[in-house]
């Protein structure tokens, strides 16, 4: 059991530092546009070496990469090029924002992934199968900053019901902060319900036709019980395995969610970091992210192997 | 009923005419879809009623006429043509993406499985690495990165598909490997190259057809995001990415803004994706029983 | 196991009877009859086997009597009395009642057939608690008392663990257990012991003929594995090709088999080394359902075919209780 955590920390771990590599790289693949983006397009060229000097943009890469790793290990993500303020608070400040909307969003796609997912295959080859099977076709080609547009324009513009943007912390006041919530959770966790419900589908119909399946009908179980007590913790331990690849999708879409309804959060902070050209805010921001996806998928392998008894108890004890 | 079978090996006709309607059904709707994608960007400009870029602020916001079907943007642009142009900003983007990725992916896949050994431990274990990235961090911190010009979006999101398509590849080969005839090649003398070619890759082909669907699909998405966020094409030049972004300003006016262009990347990437399935239902040999 | 339920009077009336049983199947090629006018019964404490190779229908047969055929298959004509009661066309809610409670089901591969994220005394517990409310720590309780009854090495302790804890003969012994739990009139094991090497194989069968003398339970046994069938059971039925071609007291029929394909079986029948009797000598294969010939349905594989052949004989009476269906038993006028 421990060693089973142990390896998944290991992974997680050499995971982070190769995607911190590869993000390094990939930022500073172009060389100069940091320091024309912080000072102006009417930079002089003394300037712009001047500010690389001053930020350490001239040295070789990866002693500007050990040198930044060094930093960030003791909390350090360096200041934000444009505005001098020190990344490494304003990350904290906005994580929580992003984890809300992120965990909203999960909990949403798995509410309507896993029930109906559940019941299509119950009722496989028949009618109410072809149809939640087409919805959720339909529903997963919905890019989801188009359903995030169109329920603004039917709950904010045509309704007066909810906010468009901003956002009120949780603890202040949970009904304001619910009501900016709503809809960015929404746009992310309807579109990823869609694949999330495919999953849970394949996994329930493969389930359903196993042995153990026909051993409890046999013993007269209702297929209530059938499918709660037998089918489901079986179902749902490859369906975490194989729906956490949607963990990645999530955060992804959690940068244009945050920047189309204005929330402080880390995914529009990427976006910053982009448009400005802020290298160091970008690659802290970036890495949160990670590090947020890498962690999901940690907890949800772990909370598999933790839920499969042969995962838990070896076959020597006899 | 698992009896040994002398039965003819050649499958019979189905006798239910309602099965292969079922299965032609999402190819045919999916194709559909798909190819009205592809003709508007082909044919962009023998489709459209007109250009895209023509200015006429006096009908500015004006919602779907006789005239006008869809209605006209902000500056009076014609939304209809605007939509049918931007299909291929889209298409180009997805083309060369998934080209990539295929080219990429299916090279690295067969030789990391008809070689082998510490070459196919190494470059699965890069495949792992990228497939483990949160794929559109890596897209936009890619395309941010090397700028906004489109061939560097194209290319990064086809980096993006290549482990897919190299994981595809790989077993696919694997599973051709298996079989006799390429042994057979093999002890009749034919080098390397030529089984990959002759033998390997047109058994290899058909899932990577289904993936380049889906991958299309996927491909246009991230585009349209990109653009959206602005990272993309620049206005004037419309792209449903960017056509949405600015819409979304005016939806108070005209709500359509908001709709269509977001309307136009669903049902092409609905196309594309029913095409997938489609083609993987009609590869599928346990359906046709 | 003390509160016992009045046993009927041996044969008064039969635990299980089936009369001319036709199962179809809907295939792609057309309607298959995998089961065709299959008739027969099971008297009370009897232990009845029913032989024949993989694709004869056997599975099918004794599925039908659970309710529990696959959604393509559909009984097409004949009748199935569990101690009077006719189950064609019965509710589900009263198949559910008697699933488990009148008649038990005991499968192939028990590792496949125990759910792996349950502990082994809640499944064994668990039909107490659907069919008599039982809570559930008295249903685990009760496991515990039915796994040794079925002589699995304390109990107690293995009770706690999950199915992929067990080896191949504990695993089996647990659905014995299991279906023993409501103390039922029939218990169905198709093929029980085929997955099991040959000691384990013994002692499953020692439990089975054990508990039929001590419950008075009747036993439908489903096998491929004559020599199993001559220890255990009473009375054995034949199926070739989804019909019975020959039934009749065990010691009759292995003494001197009557129809050629029972014949057959017995000269392939190998010596206790190895168990699993593939009957791969009698040359040919069964035919697929769609497929069968025209008259008897043996006719291809036959050594002793005549002309005769080409109509499907009726079962024939050889003596009380012994039928065969083959034109060499028709009594001579």
């Amino acid at each position: 059991m421990i060693r089973l955590i142990l390896i998944r920390l290991l992974a997680f771990i050499s995971t982070l530092i190769a995607a911190s590599i590869v993000l390094f790289i990939a930022i500073n693949v172009v060389p100069g546009s940091a320091a024309r983006a912080a000072l102006g397009i009417d930079a002089t060229p003394q300037a712009i070496m001047r500010f690389e000097a001053m930020n350490g943009l001239n040295r070789p890469l990866h002693v500007q990469y050990l040198d930044w790793l060094r930093k960030a290990l003791t909390g350090d993500f360096g200041t934000s090029f444009q505005n001098r303020v020190p990344v490494g608070p304003e990350l904290l400040k906005r994580l929580p924002i992003t984890l809300e909307l992120a965990v909203l969003a999960f909990l949403i796609a798995n509410l309507i992934a896993i029930p109906l997912g559940t019941a299509a295959a119950f009722f496989h080859q028949e009618g109410p199968d072809s149809l939640i099977t087409l919805a959720a076709t339909i529903l997963g080609a919905i890019p989801n900053f188009w359903l995030a547009t169109l329920l603004v324009l039917a709950f904010t513009l045509k309704l007066h019901l909810l906010p468009a943007g901003g956002y009120a912390p949780f603890f202040d006041n949970p009904g304001r902060n619910l009501e900016h919530m709503i809809m960015p959770a929404a746009s992310l966790g309807l579109v990823s319900s869609a694949l999330l419900l495919r999953i849970m589908r394949t996994t329930m119909i493969e389930v359903l036709g196993s042995d153990y399946i026909r051993t409890a009908l046999a013993k007269g179980a209702p297929r209530g019980v059938v499918i709660v007590r037998h089918a489901l913790k079986n179902a749902l331990i490859p369906f975490l395995t194989v729906g956490a690849v949607e963990f990645g999708f999530l955060f992804g879409g959690v940068v244009i969610i945050e920047d189309i309804f204005l929330l402080p959060g880390i995914g529009s902070l990427v976006l910053v970091g982009i448009i400005n050209r802020d290298y160091p805010v970008l690659l802290g921001a970036a890495l949160v992210v990670t590090i947020a996806v890498l962690t999901a998928n940690m907890l949800v392998d772990i909370v598999a192997s933790v839920l499969d008894p042969r995962q838990v108890h070896s076959r020597a004890g006899r | 009923m698992s009896a040994p079978t002398t039965a003819a090996v050649a499958a019979p006709r189905s006798t239910g005419r309602r099965v292969n309607w079922r299965r032609y059904r999402l190819l045919a709707i999916g194709g559909s879809l798909a190819a009205l994608t592809l003709l508007s960007a082909l044919f962009a400009h023998v489709i459209a009623p007109y250009s895209p870029y023509d200015l006429n602020v006096a009908e500015m916001l004006q919602g779907p006429s006789g005239a006008h079907w869809l209605g006209t943007d902000e500056l009076g642009r014609d939304v209809l043509s605007r939509t049918i142009y931007a299909a291929r900003i889209s298409v180009e983007v997805a083309v060369v993406a998934v080209s990539v990725g295929l080219l990429g992916g299916t090279i690295i896949g067969i030789v990391s499985a008809y070689f082998g050994g510490l070459v196919d431990l190494a470059l699965m274990r890069l495949m792992e690495l990228l497939f483990s990235f949160p794929a559109i961090l890596l897209a936009i911190v890619l395309m941010a990165s090397l700028g906004t010009s489109i061939l560097n979006a194209m290319v990064a999101i086809g980096i993006i598909f290549i482990p897919g398509f190299s994981r595809l590849a790989r077993a696919s080969t694997q599973a051709v490997l298996r079989q006799q005839y390429v042994e057979a090649a093999r002890t009749v003398g034919m080098g390397d190259l030529r089984i990959l070619v002759r033998e390997i890759l047109p058994n290899v082909i058909a899932p990577l057809l289904v993936e380049a669907a889906v991958a299309f699909a996927y491909a246009v998405l991230l585009e349209s995001a990109r653009s959206f966020l602005g990272l993309g094409a620049q206005p004037p030049e419309p792209s449903w990415g960017n056509m949405l972004n600015t819409g979304r300003g005016f939806m108070a006016r005209d709500p359509w803004l908001g709709i269509v262009p977001g309307m136009a990347m669903f049902l092409c990437v609905l196309g594309f994706n029913l095409l997938g399935d489609g083609l993987r239902d009609l590869f599928d040999p346990h359906l046709r029983d | 196991m003390d509160q016992g339920r009045p046993r009927l009077p041996g044969g008064s009336q039969p635990v299980l009877e089936i009369s001319g049983l036709s199962i179809e199947f809907d295939t792609p090629r057309g309607v298959a009859r995998v089961v065709d006018d299959v008739s027969l019964s099971v008297r009370s404490g009897e232990i009845v086997g029913v032989i024949g190779e993989s694709g004869s229908g056997k599975t099918l047969t004794a599925l039908s009597v659970l309710g529990l055929l696959p959604k393509r298959a559909r009984v097409r004509s004949g009748s199935i009395r569990l101690a009077g009661e006719s189950l064609i066309g019965l509710p589900e809610a009263r198949w559910r009642a008697i699933r488990g409670d009148r008649v038990a089901f005991i499968p192939q591969d028990a590792l496949r057939a125990l759910n792996p994220v349950l502990r082994v005394d809640t499944q064994v517990g668990e039909p107490l608690h659907l069919h008599r409310g039982t809570p559930w720590q008295a249903a685990r309780r009760r496991a515990v008392d039915l796994l040794t009854a079925v002589h699995l090495r304390e109990p107690a302790a293995q009770a706690k663990k999950y199915p992929h804890q067990f080896s191949g003969g504990m695993q089996q012994r647990a659905m014995i257990a299991m279906g023993l739990a409501l103390e039922p009139q029939l218990l169905i094991a198709d093929e029980p012991t085929t997955a099991l090497d040959v000691t384990v194989q013994a002692q499953v069968l020692k439990l089975l003929r054990e508990i039929r003398d001590t419950y008075g339970t009747s036993i439908l046994f489903i096998t491929h594995d004559l020599g199993v069938v001559a220890e255990l059971c009473d009375r054995i039925y034949v199926m070739y090709a989804g019909a019975i071609v020959e039934e009749g007291p065990v010691r009759r029929i292995f003494a001197r088999p009557r129809h050629p394909y029972s014949e057959a079986l017995l000269r392939a029948t190998p010596t206790a080394r190895s168990v699993q009797a593939e009957l791969v000598s009698i040359p040919g294969q069964i035919p697929l359902p769609s497929e069968l010939p025209p008259g008897c349905r043996f006719v291809d594989r036959c050594s002793v075919a005549f002309d005769a052949c080409r109509r499907d004989p009726p079962p024939f009476a050889i003596e009380a209780g012994h039928t065969a269906r083959c034109w060499h038993c028709e009594p001579r006028p």
